[in-house]
């Protein structure tokens, strides 16, 4: 006869092996690479059938990943590096990745502005593309608050 | 800054590539660094210079 005890341990271990398992998931990043690719296939899906039940559970997703990224902000390079033993990113290509990213915010912040002020100036010939240029304005205005609002936080990072 | 980084490689015989998996950065940072187009963070430097087994001096002198 079978004893009651060892199959309730047994019915534990089987539990916890499925916990443990669920919880390396979790560790590994294969979750949030999973997640990634799906919210990715969501949001394209969303596009092309221009389905609000579609970008919805999208966006719920996105709130929901930038969560579980946010938890695993140590580690995330790790995760998305993928092949460890390969160096592909270092000081050097940092130090370009911020330089181009620099100029880049620079140039696109300039182009926004100038194209608003041309668009908006041209108001009386082409009234129906005035709010385009407002909304470049808006654009603009933000990428400066995001710039400022994350060089105070880096500025007090060190 | 100028550095003997590439006399120091050849010392020890090791190529850049293997230089730069020892150290964790990629072939043309060395190659960069040898160069003299980029000057390593002071962490990479003690890496080096922990690598040869060598003061940071011995590598990398500054001149105003």
């Amino acid at each position: 006869m079978e004893n009651p005890d060892s199959d309730i341990k047994g019915e534990i271990m089987k539990k916890s092996g499925a916990v443990m398992k669920i919880l390396s998931i979790f560790e590994s990043g294969l979750f949030i690479k999973i997640l990634s690719v799906f919210i990715t296939g969501l949001w394209i899906a969303g596009i092309i059938l221009a389905n609000i039940y579609v970008i919805l559970p999208a966006l719920i997703l996105l709130c929901a990943e930038v969560i579980v990224l946010y938890i695993n902000k140590d580690n995330l390079e790790e995760i998305f590096r993928g092949d460890s033993s390969v160096i592909v990113e270092d000081e050097r290509t940092q130090l370009i990745n911020e330089k181009a990213a620099t100029m880049t915010l620079g140039v696109l912040i300039a182009s926004i502005i100038y194209a608003g002020i041309i668009i908006v100036a041209l108001r009386n010939n082409y009234p129906q593309f005035t709010e385009i240029g407002y909304t470049l304005f808006v654009i603009a205005f933000f990428c400066f608050i995001l710039y400022f609002s994350s060089r105070a936080y880096y500025t007090r990072k060190y | 800054m100028k550095n003997k980084l590439k006399v120091f490689r050849a010392m020890h015989d090791i190529t850049q590539e293997e230089l730069g998996k020892e150290l964790g950065v990629t072939r043309q940072t060395i190659i960069a660094i040898e160069k003299e187009k980029y000057d390593p963070s002071l962490i990479l430097a003690f890496k080096m210079a922990r690598f040869f087994n060598v003061q940071i001096e011995d590598i990398f002198s500054y001149k105003d």
